[in-house]
């Protein structure tokens, strides 16, 4: 899809059919609407149509600042970062007019997914980000209505900067709406590291509930991240128990039958549009291993993760869709130590995700229980509505 | 003909189509005199005194006129019910075909041109003349004893559980038409009430430009508000077209948003300025919740289309053709598989276009379904929309949940998941929530499924029925999906060499040409409206975004 063009034309088309119908049209289609239909939407004489090419030129570096603040910030997640990213850019820029802003965000953002081997994360913050500026531009207060633009920016800027405070607020409300889930005496089993539930155990063990973690591990083995999570837990006198994924089902068994029931919290990279959620590779079985025992999931992530993209599936074909490109499927007939380097160690190597530990997957809204987000918690089918009301 | 129908339907016909040029001189002109008159004055009194009524006195006058008609229309089938029972009792001569229609003609005509307009005109102008017209009621009925001998054993064959479905009145004609009734809707009644406009889409631009036609050349009597009088005068437009043909959801809400907008043109403006802007809003309208919202959805399904899927479909949709042709001319390299089914084979016609476009299509009948699911293995399935509706729940043509279902059920079995993708554009979403497909559907003529190319199936002559079974290999599966009607009519036929052709006068047998059905959520998987790709629990969502929330009404 033709990533620059439709975003830019969105405002002019906007601004041209009022109608709110017309506002609620998925902006992509629209550039090719407009020239299909050069007589039933008319563009205005006198505006030229922004191409990617007229996008300004900088020499700010999109790439290398979210990089660095990845680096930097162990706790910022990869959206964030990138809506950050995407406001200094703004802030380094100056720039007079709006479509100009946002060709100048679309290239960059398109420049900084592309730059990234999996960008569902991503994707999330800087479409979030664009639809933000667009719909502040449109419901700009009347005092900046008639001002010039350099007022309006001033006025996006310190805007976008709340729009990142707020984001940051998402965790602890996150921690506080799923307290009522953790019962004392229960056990919760995680995988994978998420910021959002290291938040909320650290959350529920400040607020004197004791629980006792089991922390199922990959077949990666103990990440840093991972063992400086548990720490963090052992300080906070939370026991933990680390598990292989072979193991789950026998713990599970093992868990005292009077205590209370036991739950799967965890996190994700990203929720689709039907609830589905991005996880490192292994969540799936996990998740069906949970439903078949009858043991809730529940994933805690914030509401910006929502990406607006349906899949069908779970399998390559929709993880394609969304831009990650993996393979795990490498048949050979050499000894399974021979360590087969495919022929996608080409060309475009750096887009393919090649080891397991970064592999994604993606986990079915059927066996998902609920969605603890700052915005309350709701069922998997809610996503689709949430993202409705924030784009529309 | 009879000639006796000659001076009728002359009558009904010359008349309105004789003034079209001249339509908006003598449009006003018979209001005020004749006949009409107690309408209009009603209808000035009313507009007069509804000038200062708020949207919400309004809607409960209007929930109020609703009421009456209803009111009614049970009363008149009280009536019905009284007469029937006197022409039971009364002796009525066999059912000798010319017998029955010669009399039956001129009544009918009579009933249709003279009554009818009656009380056409009355109804939706004046509720509040509810108790007149009931006693008005009894007059035309005796002399039309003939056709109700007729219509008494048609009734005999209703499907008892489709009974609210069957038309209450008599289906629209060219005769029955009344002298407000416009032209251009007269034209679209009578293909809306044969199918030759047919389809969700189609309907509803048909009746927004037929509507255009009526607004175009209507003029406001003097000392009424056109916000006012144009909407009862719309309302008998609206009438016989429901009569014609149930309404479909994206009619009825186009239908609504159109009277929203003429209830709320400034009262100041004059006539010219009212009737340009509700035109170019009606030009818009079709523009962006049809022409457009179908060039989105296109656009969307298409990128859902890979290569080397096997795409399968049911019946016709414009949306769905406007898709695979779109994605076949991306190059794209797939295979279709058009599910058809009686009686109106609507996928031979899809088939025929897709095929033109240059697409790989197979067809088959509904009821190799299971067969071809198995077999070919299908990737996806793509299914148009009569209604969305408000829990999720898809109402297409008879047939669609059926197709789901296997699609989903069998490639449960199979480790593959086929997702079940519906198109629909948002002017087809509905708020009402049904469960089952019996309280919200339509009944097609159930004379359709008496195929007289297929009699021979049912004959008693061994060599006929295996000469039209064999070439026509879907002969004997069709059947099948009316096993039990033909069964009956396999068993009471036998003898007399019957086959369904007369199935009105076989006692205990039953038709039933149902035009609908409504396929669980938990079938569908995605639904692409213009607004994206949603799952079908949020249709409601997109129902509040659209503020198309008076649909529960």
């Amino acid at each position: 899809m033709n990533d620059f063009t439709w975003r830019s034309l969105w405002t002019k088309i906007g601004q041209l059919l009022s109608l709110r119908m017309v506002k609620a049209f998925s902006f992509q289609l629209f550039s090719d609407i407009s020239l299909r239909h050069p007589a039933s939407l008319s563009t205005p004489p006198s505006t030229p149509k922004p191409t990617p090419d007229t996008s300004p030129s900088t020499d700010f570096d999109i790439v290398a600042f979210y990089n660095d603040l990845i680096s930097r910030d162990p706790t910022i997640t990869p959206p964030i970062a990138a809506i950050e990213s995407l406001t200094s850019l703004l802030a380094s820029t100056p720039l007079t007019t709006i479509s100009e802003t946002l060709a100048l965000l679309s290239t960059h953002s398109s420049k900084l997914l592309a730059s990234q081997r999996n960008p569902i994360p991503l994707s999330a913050g800087t479409e979030l980000f664009q639809r933000y500026l667009v719909s502040s531009f449109q419901q700009r207060p009347s005092s900046l209505a008639s001002s010039d633009f350099t007022a309006l920016r001033h006025h996006i800027l310190s805007n976008s900067s709340l729009f990142v405070k707020r984001a940051n607020e998402a965790r602890p409300k996150i921690a506080q709406h799923a307290l009522p889930f953790i019962k004392d005496d229960s056990t919760i089993i995680t995988y994978g590291y998420s910021r959002a539930v290291q938040a909320l155990l650290t959350h529920a063990a400040e607020s004197n509930r004791s629980f006792n973690v089991i922390y199922v591990l990959p077949a990666t083995g103990l990440s840093e991240r991972v063992s400086k999570f548990i720490a963090a837990l052992n300080d906070l006198s939370i026991p933990t128990a680390t598990i292989s994924m072979q193991a789950l089902i026998y713990a599970l068994a093992s868990l005292a039958p009077s205590a209370p029931p036991p739950q799967f919290i965890i996190g994700a990279a990203a929720v689709l549009e039907n609830g589905s959620i991005i996880t490192e590779l292994g969540m799936h079985q996990l998740a069906l291993i949970a439903k078949s025992v009858s043991v809730p999931l529940h994933v805690a992530v914030e509401s910006y993760k929502f990406v607006r993209n349906f899949p069908l599936g779970y399998g390559p074909t929709d993880l394609a869709r969304l831009g990650v490109r993996q393979n795990v499927l490498q048949f050979g007939t050499g000894t399974p130590n021979s360590d087969p380097k495919p022929e996608a160690a080409t060309a475009d190597e750096g887009k393919v995700l090649t080891t397991e530990a970064e592999m994604v997957e993606i986990t079915p809204p059927n066996l998902i229980s609920a969605l603890i987000t700052e915005n309350g918690i709701m069922s998997p089918n809610a996503v689709s509505e949430e993202l409705i009301k924030l784009w529309f | 003909m009879p000639p006796s129908d000659g001076v009728p339907v002359t009558n009904g016909t010359t008349q309105p189509s004789g003034d079209v040029p001249s339509k908006e001189s003598k449009k006003s002109k018979p209001r005020p005199d004749g006949s009409a008159r107690t309408a209009t004055e009603q209808d000035i009194a009313e507009a007069g005194a509804g000038v200062k009524l708020t949207g919400a006195l309004l809607k409960k006058q209007k929930a109020a006129e609703k009421a009456a008609r209803r009111a009614e229309k049970v009363a008149e089938k009280g009536a019905h019910a009284q007469q029937q029972a006197q022409t039971q009792t009364q002796t009525q001569a066999g059912p000798s075909g010319t017998k029955l229609e010669t009399p039956r003609r001129p009544s009918t005509t009579k009933r249709e041109s003279d009554t009818v307009p009656h009380h056409r005109r009355t109804p939706s102008s004046g509720a509040r003349q509810l108790p007149i017209r009931g006693a008005a009621q009894p007059q035309p009925q005796p002399q039309a004893s003939a056709p109700h001998e007729k219509e008494k054993r048609h009734e005999l064959n209703r499907v008892p559980m489709f009974s609210h479905l069957y038309p209450k009145e008599k289906r629209a004609t060219l005769a029955g038409a009344g002298r407000e009734i416009h032209p251009a809707v007269i034209a679209l009644g009578l293909q809306l009430r044969d199918y030759v406009i047919c389809g969700g889409n189609a309907r509803c631009v048909a009746t927004l430009l037929a509507f255009k036609m009526v607004i175009k050349t209507y003029t406001t009597p003097p000392a009424v508000a056109l916000s006012r009088h144009l909407l009862t005068h719309l309302n008998h437009q609206i009438a016989y077209l429901r009569n014609a043909r149930p309404l479909s959801t994206s009619q009825g809400n186009s239908i609504r948003w159109l009277k929203n907008l003429i209830s709320t043109q400034p009262v100041e403006s004059t006539d010219s300025e009212a009737k340009q802007s509700l035109c170019e809003a009606i030009d818009l309208y079709i523009r962006e919740r049809i022409t457009l919202a179908d060039e989105v959805i296109a656009r969307e399904a298409t990128e859902r289309i890979e290569d080397g899927d096997v795409v399968l479909t049911y019946a016709k949709s414009s949306i769905v053709e406007k898709t695979l042709i779109n994605a076949h001319r991306q190059g794209k390299k797939f295979r279709v598989i058009v599910i058809d089914s009686r009686p109106m084979f609507e996928g031979k016609n899809h088939a025929r276009s897709l095929i033109r476009a240059g697409l790989k299509v197979q067809y088959a009948l509904l009821t190799a379904i299971a067969d071809i699911v198995d077999q070919e293995s299908v990737t996806k399935c793509f299914l148009g929309a009569s209604a969305m509706l408000g829990n999720g729940k898809l109402l297409s043509r008879a047939g669609s949940a059926m197709v789901a279902m296997m699609v989903k059920e069998c490639s449960r079995n199979k480790s593959r998941n086929v997702p079940v993708i519906v198109l629909c554009e948002t002017v087809k979403f509905s708020a009402k929530a049904v469960l089952d497909s019996i309280i919200l559907n339509e009944l097609g003529d159930a004379d359709a499924l008496v195929d007289s190319a297929q009699s021979g199936v049912f004959s008693t002559n061994p060599s006929l029925a295996a000469a039209t079974a064999a070439p026509s290999k879907g002969g004997s599966k069709k059947s099948g999906a009316k096993d039990k009607d033909e069964d009956d009519s396999d068993d009471k036929g036998a003898g007399s060499n019957k086959g369904l052709e007369e199935w009105k006068d076989q006692p205990g047998l039953f038709l039933l040409n149902i035009m609908y059905d409504v396929t669980p959520a938990e079938f569908l998987d995605l639904v692409i409206c213009e607004l994206g790709s949603l799952p079908p629990e949020a249709v409601p969502v997109v129902n509040g975004v659209h503020g198309d929330d008076q649909a529960l009404a």
